[in-house]
């Protein structure tokens, strides 16, 4: 695989984990666990 | 401003339009919390709504993206983020009905109320989307229809989700939430009009005409354009354009990469097409005169965009094309480097440009290395697929400092990818671009 495919599917990965990870601490703030 | 600079900058941008709203909501004041399933699902809406309305970004072909930015890798991103996205508005009212299922009465499009029903119709207007656009071709939709309803129904998903956001107006009765999403929605419009307005209008003003077509082998035919009443383009060799002979407001443009060299004196521009489909089994019928509108030029697959000490070609059949461009230009440069072309085809009858290669091999230090599924009587050359054994028979030696441009479907490029990943290619130096974008 190429540098541009690998550093394009990390992107999505990437993209993909923060939105979950700050999902979650919206709702671990919002709920006080934070 | 250095590309690579330009690249961060986007790419911070590109976060911040995903992430902003919400990161802004755990800074500043806001509503009280309730339960922790309610606000998980609130926080995975907000980013589905950005995330929804930033798909209208990568495949608008604004320059300062596409200048960036390799067309394939836009399209890849923004498949695999959409699919994303609707899994994000699909879990954000699963998440809210098992918090609460007497929630589920929301799903009666007769008795919900408004801000529900929209949401219910987004979802299903994105679902329709991501099955229309990932089993097109099985359904048999042709490509200008389906953008028409990609269109459509990406409109109406955006365009009710935020109906649902605003009316829902927990978060969103704080101000500044109002007014970050009415500017990311006023972005998405711009680009919307851009698109659909802007980029039409430009290409009716700068039309081209036909002066010459040319049969090729391999069902194949060149065309050649000049600017009828402005000045043209300045292309890089390996990149392409849309063209259509069609009004650019009925959206039925193809992309085809230039075949000409990038330095050719007068402002011809040239593609060559092969005959696969609707648009492409037209092209043998056009006559000089004809009028085509040319979008373009896009694409960072291209030797001027990369250092390259010495060059290494690899494409099958039309994916040629591109690098028939490339070594025309260098041709014309007078370009004193090493250069190898690994060039696969079904048939020795079928091999575009066949006869012009040989004479390339002449006027540069080319070593052109033809690889043919079915080899006539007597053939001593390669045989079967372009893959690893063939690559170490006729790499150079310094190869791993040498430069490749790879270019065909994407189930070729993968194989050969495979094949030098196993003779040890340093990925970064390779440049791939891959056919089927849409």
């Amino acid at each position: 695989m190429d540098i541009q495919h690998i550093v394009e599917r990390w992107f999505i990965v990437i993209t993909i984990l923060l939105c979950l990870v700050i999902a979650l601490l919206f709702a671990a703030l919002q709920t006080g666990m934070l | 401003m250095k590309k690579r600079i330009q690249t961060y900058l986007w790419l911070a941008f590109y976060f911040l339009m995903v992430f902003l709203p919400i990161v802004l909501l755990m800074i500043f004041p806001r509503p009280e919390g309730r339960e922790f399933l309610r606000e998980f699902s609130v926080g995975l809406g907000f980013l589905a709504m950005a995330l929804l309305g930033l798909q209208t970004i990568p495949t608008s072909r604004l320059r300062f993206f596409t200048h960036v930015f390799p067309m394939d890798t836009l399209y890849t991103f923004h498949h695999g983020l959409s699919v994303f996205t609707f899994l994000l508005a699909i879990i954000h009212p699963v998440l809210l009905f098992i918090n609460n299922p007497e929630t589920l009465r929301l799903l009666n499009l007769i008795t919900a109320p408004w801000r529900a029903r929209a949401a219910v119709i987004s979802v299903l207007a994105m679902l329709v989307l991501v099955v229309t656009s990932i089993w097109r071709e099985t359904m048999r939709i042709k490509y200008d229809v389906w953008r028409w309803i990609h269109d459509g129904l990406s409109f109406l998903a955006i365009g009710l989700a935020l109906y649902h956001m605003f009316k829902v107006n927990y978060y969103m009765s704080l101000t500044y939430q109002k007014i970050i999403w009415l500017s990311l929605t006023g972005i998405w419009l711009l680009i919307i009009l851009y698109i659909r307005v802007a980029r039409p209008i430009v290409m009716i003003k700068k039309p081209y005409r036909v002066v010459k077509i040319e049969e090729e082998r391999g069902q194949s035919w060149s065309i050649y354009l000049q600017p009828d009443g402005h000045s043209g383009m300045d292309f890089e060799a390996g990149q392409f354009a849309w063209i259509t002979t069609e009004s650019p407001f009925i959206f039925r443009e193809n992309p085809f990469s230039f075949s000409t060299s990038a330095e050719a004196e007068g402002n011809t521009i040239g593609f060559t097409i092969k005959e696969l489909g609707d648009f492409t089994s037209q092209v043998k019928n056009f006559k000089p005169g004809d009028t085509i509108y040319v979008d373009g030029p896009y694409g960072t697959f291209s030797m001027d965009e990369h250092f390259c000490k010495n060059m290494i070609f690899i494409a099958g059949g039309i994916g040629s094309a591109p690098v028939m461009s490339m070594l025309r230009t260098l041709a014309d440069r007078n370009c004193p480097k090493r250069l190898a072309f690994f060039y696969g085809n079904p048939t020795w009858e079928s091999v575009i440009y066949r006869e012009e290669l040989e004479g390339l091999e002449k006027r540069l230090d080319l070593k052109l290395i033809h690889v043919l599924e079915q080899p006539p009587e007597g053939w001593e050359g390669e045989t079967g697929y372009i893959n690893a054994d063939i690559l170490r028979r006729h790499l150079p030696d310094d190869y791993k400092e040498s430069t490749f441009f790879l270019c065909g479907p994407l189930p070729m490029i993968e194989a050969v990818e495979g094949a030098m990943h196993e003779v040890k290619v340093p990925p970064v130096h390779i440049y791939s671009e891959q056919y089927e974008m849409a």
